[in-house]
């Protein structure tokens, strides 16, 4: 499926929040598509494909079943290499560069935290109680930051980083990652271990998920629950009737992203008040519970409500 | 700008070409409607250096120009020569002043959902009304909503949902926008018992083609707010509007099964009559699985249809249908092939309509989101093909019939696509010239004809000789048409007669001296 199968029937702006937000076709898949139906160059596009937050709600309601995400990731990296956007290129080339311990964990589980989740030890050692059964969990030195930021922009992985990333984990059994976009990479670069969604794992736990209530709003992280669409929906339905709790999903049951991402972070593009304030907008809750922490740090901006780690449900 | 000082050239862009149809191109006879031809760029580097003063921007390249070319139909093309994104009903009061001053045409566009043309610009510039998509104000104690009129019906239940309020009937189709919905009528599963959409407005804010800013309703400009409810976007641009709001339910749904056109129709006809549910309509494949909804929002309803309506109903159920489809193949085995593809569409289909997702406990809760979907997952695509004839009651179950045996003629597989319109009596100046027949009494009918095309190539010409022959069947039964406008302008006046038309063209003249606004669409 290429950009000229886009025969623009509008479904995918129904959950963008790129769109959403600017209320113009141009900063859509349909505009990005029908823009290059009519030639139009990097250049042109440029401003849309770099406010886009890769959230993937838009490949799960494409009819005609583009690759949205992926295309636009292609499409970032030929734009960097047309020197577009080369300061962002040339701040995460720098990331990418800056040297890392390499040694090989032995524990057969290892978590794969992310920044922000790494800030919050407590939530963090809770996580690894949760998710240690027969064998110890660990926390991975190196939890691949740079790398998803990396993939997340569409800028090239030297072999040199990809080999010092991946080294301390090829002993291990299980991944817990909190990051979509390296998950879905870790697919490619690991495929004998098994890889978990960090978040999706803990709301399987029934010790933490009994504890959400009808006040409570429950936030699915979005890119890694469009990744898998299919298979996931069923369970946060599920989640959402047997405890009463609401969600982040909207009508097409696509869950509405933060715009907490690296990229958007880094070179800020949408406001992630205003989506905070939409996803809050007409509910009425007491708590929001969170499963990726940097989700948690853009809705405690813009709420007075009590905004909690579900880890950190353990024991409350 | 100061509009005292704007001065109207006389009109020449706005005559009015003889009807294209014409009156020797009887029933049969393939003949093409075409594109109308485009606008030429008189005074437009002016208009240009007026919009620029204004602060208005205008997108002139051709990978902007070009996303508009063409509507859901994808059998019209056109570019415009510039795109303005609405942003507010002052800039677009501006953008008709000048527009007017230098008589270049402006087309209006919502979620493109039209099948003829009629939101695609032929030159001028197209107007995007989704820039304007926001709700403005919920009043949950008057169960009414505010919103701009560029927003998607999706969006709209979408904000209404949170509050636990419902919209009351939109198109099945959600990237519809409300202005361009309330332009040309908008029917859903309840329109039997709710009307159309268009008479879900209780005012509208509108941007005349002369540029003025017009608050309109039953009680205040109420002449143009007639002529804007169902007027195909020819007398004012809607900016907002105020719609009458309901709360939320979730569906409890029936399906029944025939094999006969005619008993479904009637059948339908006769559940509508007697107002025993609240959601009622006719989806079929070809005519031998036609398949009656009727749907319920609450258990009382549901309960009394099935203890003193289901009797009469003479569908069957799933199973029975099945043994009965089967046996009919088995003693007609040349038709395998038929039999093969209603099996096939039955299993990916009825999946769609039915998601676990969207629904809890048997009922469906996310009705605008599954029907919409499985639009476009089942009968959208790159064309779409969709003549529709809208009749009186009495005219109906002929006109069903009249058109599925051009269906047939035409293509091995279809669907029809069958809903009632309950009619508003104090409504009758809004239903005039429009998709609502002016011999219609309370209720209004609906059908839609649509090609399975598949991956099946057809050339335009056979695609256009299908709906010509469709649109025959309205001239010949006096009925009118859902989709009413753009390529097959010339059938109203051949259905509708000379006099309304004339009689609509004059206030067109007056409502818009350079015949500008939508100018292909009716006139
Ligand atoms: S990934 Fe998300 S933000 Fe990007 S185009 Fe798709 S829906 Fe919009
Ligand atoms: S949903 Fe897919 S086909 Fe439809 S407009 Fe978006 S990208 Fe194009």
């Amino acid at each position: 499926m290429s950009h000229s199968n886009c025969h623009g029937c509008s479904l995918c702006l129904l959950s963008c929040p790129m769109w959403q937000q600017r209320r113009d076709v141009q900063y859509s898949p349909q505009g990005i598509f029908k823009a290059l139906q009519h030639n139009a160059t990097h250049d042109e596009i440029a401003p849309a494909l770099f406010s886009c937050l890769l959230c993937g709600a838009c490949d799960v309601l494409c009819p005609e079943q583009i690759d949205i995400t992926d295309m636009i990731k292609t499409l970032r990296q030929e734009a960097f290499v047309k020197g577009i956007e080369i300061e962002l290129q040339k701040n995460i080339e720098s990331l990418l560069a800056q040297p890392v311990a390499e040694t090989r964990l032995e524990e057969n589980t290892i978590i794969l935290p992310g920044k922000a989740l790494r800030s919050m030890p407590d939530t963090l050692t809770k996580i690894q109680r949760l998710l240690s059964n027969e064998t110890h969990a660990v926390i991975a030195t190196d939890d691949g930051d740079d790398i998803a930021l990396a993939l997340e922009a569409g800028i090239h992985i030297s072999e040199q980083r990809r080999h010092s990333f991946l080294e301390p984990l090829q002993g291990a059994k299980r991944l817990y990652i909190s990051n979509a976009h390296l998950l879905r990479a870790l697919h490619r670069w690991l495929p004998a271990t098994e890889l978990c969604a960090l978040g999706y794992s803990l709301s399987q736990l029934n010790e933490l998920t009994s504890k959400l209530n009808k006040g409570d709003l429950y936030l699915i992280e979005a890119q890694s629950f469009h990744f898998d669409h299919k298979q996931k929906i069923t369970h946060y339905d599920q989640l959402r009737y047997q405890q009463g709790c609401q969600t982040n999903m909207d009508l097409q049951r696509n869950a509405i992203p933060t715009a907490a991402g690296a990229l958007n972070t880094l070179r800020p593009a949408l406001d992630s008040t205003e989506q905070g304030n939409w996803i809050l907008s007409g509910r009425n809750v007491q708590r929001i519970v969170v499963e990726c922490a940097e989700d948690g740090l853009a809705m405690s901006q813009v709420t007075h409500h009590p905004v909690l780690h579900i880890a950190d449900l353990m024991g409350a | 700008m100061d509009k005292q000082n704007i001065t109207y050239p006389r009109n020449t862009i706005g005559e009015i070409p003889p009807c294209p149809v014409a009156p020797d191109s009887l029933q049969g006879i393939p003949r093409q409607q075409t594109n109308p031809s485009r606008w030429q760029g008189e005074q437009w580097s002016a208009f240009v250096a007026a919009l620029q003063q204004a602060n208005i921007e205008l997108r002139v390249a051709p990978h902007n120009t070009g996303t508009y070319m063409t509507d859901a139909g994808g059998l019209a093309y056109g570019k415009p020569h510039g795109v303005v994104i609405a942003r507010s009903a002052a800039q677009i009061a501006t953008l008709m002043q000048l527009a007017q001053q230098f008589q270049v045409p402006v087309t209006t566009r919502g979620g493109g959902l039209t099948t003829e043309g009629e939101s695609v610009a032929f030159g001028g510039v197209l107007l995007d009304m989704t820039g304007m998509s926001r709700v403005l104000h919920i009043d949950k104690t008057a169960l009414t909503v505010r919103t701009e009129g560029g927003i998607f019906w999706h969006l709209l239940a979408e904000a209404l949902r949170r509050e636990g309020l419902d919209y009351l009937s939109a198109p099945l189709n959600l990237t519809s926008s409300v202005g361009g919905t309330l332009g040309v009528g908008g029917i859903d599963v309840n329109s039997s018992k709710l009307g159309c959409s268009a008479d879900q407005a209780i005012a509208l804010q509108v941007v005349t083609p002369t540029g003025e800013i017009v608050e309109c309703s039953d009680e205040e400009h109420a002449e143009l707010f007639q002529r804007v409810i169902l007027g195909y976007g020819q007398f004012g641009i809607i900016t907002e509007a105020t719609l009458r709001i309901r709360p939320y339910t979730p569906l409890r749904m029936h399906y029944f099964y025939y094999s006969s056109l005619r008993n479904a129709v009637e059948d339908l006809i006769q559940i509508d009559r007697s107002e025993a549910c609240d959601y009622s309509g006719i989806l079929t494949m070809m005519d031998r699985a036609i398949t009656l909804l009727v749907a319920f929002d609450s258990d009382e309803r549901e309960a009394e249809f099935l203890s003193h309506h289901r009797k009469a109903v003479r569908g069957y159920g799933e199973l029975p249908f099945a043994i009965r489809t089967a046996a009919y193949y088995a003693v007609r085995p040349w038709r395998i092939k038929e039999a093969l593809y209603l099996y096939q569409r039955k299993r990916e289909l009825f999946p769609d309509l039915q998601p676990a997702h969207h629904m809890q406990g048997g009922q469906m809760i996310d009705r605008t989101v599954v029907f919409s979907r499985a639009v476009w997952k089942h009968w959208g695509g790159r064309q779409m093909v969709i003549p529709d004839l809208a009749s009186s009651v009495d005219k109906f179950v002929e006109s069903v019939e009249r058109g599925n045996a051009v269906c047939k003629k035409y293509f091995p597989h279809y669907t029809l696509y069958c809903v009632g319109i309950k009619l508003r009596a104090d409504h009758k100046a809004h239903y005039e010239l429009s998709c609502i027949p002016p011999d219609a009494e309370e209720w209004a009918y609906g059908c839609e004809f649509e090609p399975m095309l598949g991956d099946n190539s057809y050339s335009r010409d056979q695609l256009q000789s299908f709906k010509n022959e469709i649109y025959d069947i309205g001239v010949d039964l006096g009925t009118s048409y859902y989709r009413f406008g753009g390529m097959m302008k010339g059938y109203i006046r051949r259905a509708l007669g000379d006099e309304v038309v004339e009689k609509h063209l004059a206030m067109k003249r007056q409502a818009d001296p350079a015949m500008i606004l939508n100018r292909h669409v009716i006139f």
